[in-house]
């Protein structure tokens, strides 16, 4: 079959698929009342009713566990100076404080001088 | 556009955009004339508004395949609360065989090619006007168009 005669067959096709359809009287559509909007109504209820429920829950798990004899606020420590890396005994070894110092050294103003005994067995 | 100018072109127009409505509300009559009636409401209390981009007809059938698409998002939420009303026994009867084969085959195809076929061959839209119709590219509007038109003679060929 050639491309027009498949267009013909589709477009016969869809004149059967709408065949007999007497379309409303256009005042009367027009003129109609909307439909009711009841299902609207039932479903803002119902999303309501569910957060209502939600924060009630919430409400009550909060006021049992402060309520709770012995309960410590939970507490996360969040310091990272706190934290304790689980290999740091591999550092503990000893002379560890002369790894991890840095000696210091006098600095004197003054040059100290000769004394005389050995000044005197200069060449 | 004033009131009666816009009441004028949506009389001279409603025949097909009935037709345009039954096949986005799948070939539901009831459904149909909700959304037709919705669509009017919005187009007569300025809730859409025609802005002259395209002709009047073109906007009009996008109105009323947004209010369907509404109308279908709207029924997916309401579906727990009723059940869905039972299909007439004497509808089945009412229709020919043919009619019903091929409202059958239609309702197997991808809504968009269903959409574009039915405006190019049964409304007499081009494929471009079909595309704002439908709020996507020319390009894909032909692609749509091809393999809508090559499923529904699938269908049809292979329905009994």
């Amino acid at each position: 079959m050639s491309d027009q005669q498949h267009d013909e067959e589709i477009r016969a096709a869809l004149q059967s698929a709408h065949r007999d359809e007497r379309p409303p009287v256009f005042g009367d559509l027009v003129a109609r009342s909307l439909p009711a909007r009841a299902p609207r109504r039932v479903w803002a209820l119902a999303s309501g009713t569910a957060c209502a429920a939600a924060a009630a829950c919430a409400l009550a798990i909060f006021s049992l566990r402060d309520a709770c004899p012995g309960a410590e606020p939970a507490t996360v420590a969040y310091s990272f100076g706190e934290w304790q890396a689980p290999t740091d005994f591999l550092l503990e070894i000893p002379g560890r404080d002369l790894l991890t110092s840095v000696p210091t050294f006098e600095v004197r103003d003054e040059i100290p001088k000769i004394p005389a005994d050995l000044e005197e067995k200069k060449p | 556009m004033q009131m009666p100018e816009l009441r004028r072109a949506l009389e001279e127009w409603h025949g097909p955009s009935f037709g345009w409505a039954m096949t986005c509300c799948g070939f539901d009559r009831a459904l149909a004339e909700d959304v037709l009636h919705s669509a009017y409401l919005k187009v007569l209390d300025g809730r859409a508004r025609y802005g002259g981009r395209s002709s009047f007809k073109t906007w009009l059938f996008a109105v009323i395949r947004n209010t369907a698409a509404q109308h279908r998002r709207a029924a997916w939420f309401r579906f727990w609360e009723a059940p869905l009303p039972a299909p007439r026994p004497d509808d089945a009867a009412e229709r020919s065989e043919q009619r019903t084969r091929v409202q059958r085959a239609l309702a197997n195809l991808p809504p968009r090619q269903r959409e574009v076929l039915d405006l190019v061959f049964y409304q007499g839209f081009t494929v471009d006007a079909a595309a704002q119709v439908i709020g996507v590219s020319v390009g894909s509007a032909r692609t749509h168009y091809q393999r809508g038109k090559a499923a529904l003679l699938s269908l049809l060929g292979e329905a009994p």
